[in-house]
């Protein structure tokens, strides 16, 4: 079972190595890439400065497992790959990076809208604010 | 019945149980360790959580047994 997590944000770099190794694949035609990045929300007085994030791994890879195999039929994608932070992710720094490849774009833009809002909603993971007042606040997602 | 349950608690219901895992004793079901959980941390009711059963979530109403992993879900986060 693949594990999307990694300690502290995604580097850029990440990014463009795997564009960099899918140009071996020579029956894609289109990438679509999502990028959630921590933003400095407004909490009354304060500002969200990083983010904590959490999970109940092995369920988290389970769910995920499901989650790739049905999207990956689906939409007959040529591959999908999916990176989620663990620990802490400062303010403007990449929290989860979701690749999906297809030998055309629709089904690679669909595939990769839906991966993403399937993650934030069936993944066990959890953000834990922190605040400029040097406060937390738990995440809620909307 | 012997068996004593071991509890994940995750997210923000880690700081009203005050840890990130709990002994509880055992218990037939999980409506009854609900109950039971509201008793010992009745700001749990603030939050509201799911309950994994071996890393499933549980809709119903489940007999426990011995050498289950169970956890409490608050509302996801990620992404």
């Amino acid at each position: 079972m693949k594990d999307i997590f990694i300690d502290g944000p995604v580097p850029p770099a990440m990014i463009a190595e795997s564009i960099q190794q899918h140009s071996r694949k020579l029956n894609i035609g289109a990438h679509s890439i999502f990028l959630g990045q921590v933003r400095n929300d407004q909490v009354d007085d304060a500002t969200v400065t990083a983010i904590e994030y959490t999970t109940y791994k092995e369920m988290a890879l389970q769910q995920m497992h499901v989650i790739r195999e049905h999207i990956i039929t689906k939409y007959q994608l040529t591959c999908m790959h999916v990176y989620h932070s663990v620990g802490v992710v400062q303010a403007g720094e990449i929290c989860l990076f979701v690749f999906t490849s297809s030998p055309h774009r629709k089904a690679a833009i669909a595939a990769c809208e839906e991966t993403v809002e399937r993650m934030k909603a069936e993944l066990p993971i959890w953000g834990k604010e922190q605040l400029s007042n040097a406060s937390i606040q738990w995440k809620q997602n909307s | 019945m012997n068996m004593a349950l071991h509890i994940l608690v995750f997210g923000a219901l880690s700081d009203i149980t005050g840890t990130a895992g709990i002994s509880w004793p055992g218990v037939e079901d999980t409506d009854t360790l609900r109950r039971q959980l509201s008793v010992q941390y009745p700001q749990l009711a603030t939050i509201g959580y799911r309950l994994a059963v071996n890393k499933q979530l549980v809709a119903h109403n489940l007999p426990l047994a011995d050498g289950m992993e169970i956890a409490l879900l608050p509302p996801f986060s990620g992404g």
